[in-house]
């Protein structure tokens, strides 16, 4: 008996007539938040889904069904409520999980606005009590279409969008993996798209108890406003809407595609990007998105001399000089003596190589109390230097606040007040469910590990984002890690850098080839990210040598207990760096950011 | 049937007669406009229509260009034919007899004479402008080793690649050219970077050589983790013996093509 094919909907009611598709007996359907059909869909835990038009531009490698959510003039499903007009919000508020209408109206604010507001992220059902003064709220869905009426500030995007451009804005397309189609199935899904719009006033039948506003109100919202069928018009509205948003650097610049499919056995031929190698290399040195497809196309296909002068040329936007970071390592019975630390570390900064991060070890907090002693031994480190601190790992700050019961951001604030100023990268080494599981280390998601750290940018501190170069993963899940790394430093730029952690195991180390190829096309695919670090050299050191000439902006030198013996072997190797022409210089130490919520 | 009047060429609709000719094609506009912010696309430009490169665009690929930049130039000068690197096990270091170091004095007339009545036909010596052109001259087949590790300033790197231009340019015999720079090198302490370094020197002298002379290395000189990328800096051949003596890291001119036994320092 052949596979079910895996399909999931989103669970609101303009998206209620597409549950007509779960009566098909060849379909295993579900109904989940849009942004989690764009995680399953890019994960491959359901093989069609209906994804905010964002992620189908962003990871490029999709077949559209020319089905979706679109509002022709307007929607009434996305709003911008306000006490005031849009010039005087000074904050907008946005649902943890929007995404598309959360890109439209940073385009809109962009056209529209000089000085741009805050953008904050908060839980879904915080967010109309946020509304306040100059506070605005982003709200989609159910909620939307119930509080329309009830503020004296309130945009319909849909609206905005079409006042600027006078056509219709897709919000969302129904999507598919290329390789589970066929003509046949292609053929039976567009059919059952059909009929789901002709159900669609009928399926409100099952659920009007729960409806969010008059049934009457519903079948008007459902039959009128909503637009189903993606048309001529709203895929000139989406071509549009891309155009303009990779102009300003929001999205890649993929086109919209359906499947293609071929002579012979009728399977889809339509796959990876269809743009050349040469032109997405050309967006990339003009600091322009790519999409998860382009950069899989790229570390496929690229030749590794245009990689390398393509990322060559990146790095140099960010900064022509290289530079070297040291970090010391500090036990927590030496972190009760601060004085000591502040003698090492000028006795360190003397010999050139002052650390730029303090990394204090030991246990993570096991309960409140303990909490508390870390936090005054890192108040007490604080007060001697600059440099950044580092003490506890996210995966402690989750475990903690499941064991305390308490929020992750209180937890943060309180560590980030007491003077943490960094949050390492480990946990996050992978960022895609599906392998998280499959390795066991699936005691909290990819969205929880990046949540800790949203937090911890809100509040100052900043993060070492991390990537794992491991021969077992795919192009598509080392740049669908990627990916969720981007998108969270567009909207809290607080990763200091990306650095490539190889694997314990040699056995599952990547080749040199396959590595410099990641390696540069990371740095043209995280466009956003000030800085790619290289760790220290030892059995590496060519490796380090070459990514340092090819994209990479930084080494990160590791003294342990900061012994001078060890910075002597670290200017050794310095030296050497700089004998082959390289200008690399010590990252100075600012000082440690102010936290500005409390 | 009409012929065509127009064709497809990076990506616009353009006349035939001014569609590039296959070679001249090899730069796409990405390339064009990568180098051409790198500072090297004049260079590119030479290396595609044959030309030569000037004394101060090689100080300039010495001083100034970086990795990516070669890379590139080396697949525009072997036309993109940067094919894996074969390995010759045909020579080893037996093969050879040593008659060095010391050129200036061995390599007289006499001397060359010596060599052909003794059936030598090819010599491996060290890139010295006067010995090489006198057994060039004298009808031997030549290849140049560069010892880098004697080269500590940047004056004397450009002139040893200037002289590798001149030969290369001038005359035929000379059959391959082998960058050295050996782990008891003063100047790169460090493998990585040493590693580093001689895959740009590799890169400039193939840049220099283009399909004229194989460039070879010899596998000690480098470290297994770099091997791979040889090819991408133009390298055609591995051998297994490294050219410079271990214990004092001269370079020791050796003929092939003849054994004799007896002492090595001199015929």
């Amino acid at each position: 008996m052949p596979r079910k094919i895996r399909i999931s909907n989103i669970s609101s009611l303009t998206s209620l007539p597409y549950r007509f598709l779960s009566e098909a007996s060849f379909l295993d359907y579900r109904e989940a938040p849009a942004n989690e059909n764009a995680r399953m869909l890019a994960e491959g835990e359901v093989d069609i889904a209906l994804v905010p038009v964002t992620e189908f531009a962003s990871h490029g490698g999709y077949v559209g069904f020319d089905f979706g959510l679109a509002g022709s003039s307007k929607i009434d499903s996305v709003f911008l409520f306000g006490q005031t007009p849009l010039a005087s919000l000074k904050s907008i508020c946005l649902d943890m999980h929007s995404c598309s209408s959360v890109y439209l109206l940073r385009l809109i604010l962009l056209e529209k606005l000089t000085r741009q507001p805050q953008l904050v992220r908060l839980r879904h059902e915080a967010l109309l009590e946020n509304i306040s003064g100059n506070v605005g709220c982003l709200v989609t869905g159910d909620t939307a279409l119930a509080a329309r009426g009830k503020y004296p500030f309130e945009m319909d995007l849909a609206e905005e969008w079409y006042r600027l451009t006078h056509k219709p804005f897709v919000f969302s397309v129904w999507a598919a993996r290329p390789e589970i189609l066929t003509r046949e199935l292609d053929h039976k899904l567009n059919k059952l798209f059909n009929q789901a719009l002709l159900a669609g006033e009928s399926m409100i039948g099952d659920i009007e108890e729960s409806l969010p506003l008059s049934r009457l109100e519903a079948v008007k919202h459902i039959s009128r406003t909503v637009t189903y069928r993606l048309d001529a018009e709203c895929k000139s509205g989406m071509s549009e809407f891309f155009r303009r948003a990779h102009e300003r650097n929001l999205l890649p610049s993929e086109p919209y595609q359906t499947a293609r499919y071929g002579l012979i056995g009728g399977m889809t031929i339509t796959g990876a990007s269809s743009r050349t190698v040469d032109s997405i290399l050309d967006d990339s040195i003009n600091s322009k998105r790519i999409s998860v497809a382009e950069a899989c196309k790229l570390v496929e296909e690229a030749a590794l001399s245009d990689l390398a002068l393509a990322s060559d040329i990146a790095r140099k936007k960010v900064s022509d000089l290289r530079g070297v970071e040291f970090e010391i390592d500090v036990s927590r019975s030496e972190a009760q003596t601060p004085k000591k630390i502040k003698e090492k570390i000028s006795d360190l900064t003397k010999k050139g190589c002052g650390p730029r991060l303090i990394r204090v070890g030991g246990e993570a907090p096991q309960n409140w109390d303990e909490l508390i002693r870390l936090e005054n031994t890192i108040s007490d480190i604080r007060k001697l230097t600059n440099a950044s601190i580092e003490a506890v790992s996210i995966p402690q700050i989750l475990w903690l606040a499941a064991k305390t019961g308490r929020h992750v951001r209180e937890i943060v604030s309180r560590l980030v007040s007491a003077g943490i100023s960094h949050l390492p990268p480990v946990g996050g080494e992978i960022l895609v469910d599906k392998i998280r599981r499959a390795e066991g280390q699936g005691l909290f998601t990819a969205w929880e590990w990046l949540n800790v750290v949203k937090w911890g940018h809100r509040f100052g501190a900043q993060a070492g984002a991390g990537v794992r170069v491991d021969i077992s993963d795919s192009w598509a899940d080392r740049f669908l890690h990627l990916h969720k790394l981007r998108n969270l430093q567009d909207e809290t730029p607080g990763f200091r850098s990306l650095t490539f952690l190889p694997p314990q195991d040699h056995e599952r180390q990547a080749s040199p080839e396959v590595e410099f190829r990641f390696h540069m096309v990371a740095r043209l695919f995280l466009d956003n990210f000030g800085r790619l670090n290289e760790l220290e050299g030892g059995d590496r050191a060519f490796r380090t040598t070459m990514n340092l000439s090819c994209g990479h902006d930084s080494v990160v030198i590791n003294l342990g207990d900061g012994s001078l013996d060890r910075a002597s072997v670290a200017v050794g190797f310095l030296d050497s760096l700089r004998t082959t022409g390289m200008d690399i210089e010590p990252v100075s130490v600012r000082p440690a950011p102010k936290p500005f919520l409390n | 049937m009409a012929l065509a009047r127009f064709g497809i060429f990076d990506g616009r609709k353009v006349p035939v007669s001014e569609i590039p000719t296959v070679r001249e094609s090899q730069l796409s506009s990405f390339a064009r406009r990568a180098l051409s912010q790198l500072g090297f696309l004049s260079v590119a430009e030479k290396l595609v229509s044959e030309r030569p490169i000037t004394l101060s665009e090689i100080a300039r690929l010495v001083d100034q260009a970086g990795v990516p930049v070669l890379m590139k130039l080396v697949k525009v000068a072997t036309n993109n034919r940067t094919n894996p690197p074969s390995f010759d096990s045909s020579l080893s270091a037996q093969d050879f007899y040593k008659v060095g170091p010391k050129l200036d004095e061995l390599v007289s007339d006499a001397w060359c004479q010596e060599l052909k009545d003794r059936g030598v036909r090819r010599v491996e010596l060290p890139l010295s402008l006067g010995a090489v052109e006198r057994l060039l001259d004298s009808g031997f087949e030549v290849d140049l080793v560069s010892n880098f590790d004697a080269k500590f300033s940047h004056e004397a790197l450009v002139r040893e690649f200037e002289q590798l231009d001149y030969l290369v340019n001038r005359y035929f015999g000379i059959k391959s050219w082998m960058p050295v720079l050996t782990s008891e090198s003063r100047q790169y302490q460090d493998q990585g970077a040493r590693d580093f370094q001689l895959l740009r020197f590799i890169a400039i002298g193939k840049v220099i050589c283009r399909e004229k002379v194989n460039v070879r290395i010899a596998s000690p000189t480098i470290s297994r983790e770099a091997r791979p990328l040889t090819r991408l800096a133009g390298v055609c051949e591995f051998v297994d013996y490294s050219p410079v003596d271990p214990i004092d890291g001269e370079i020791f001119i050796r003929t092939l093509g003849f054994k004799l036994s007896g002492n090595n320092t001199g015929i």
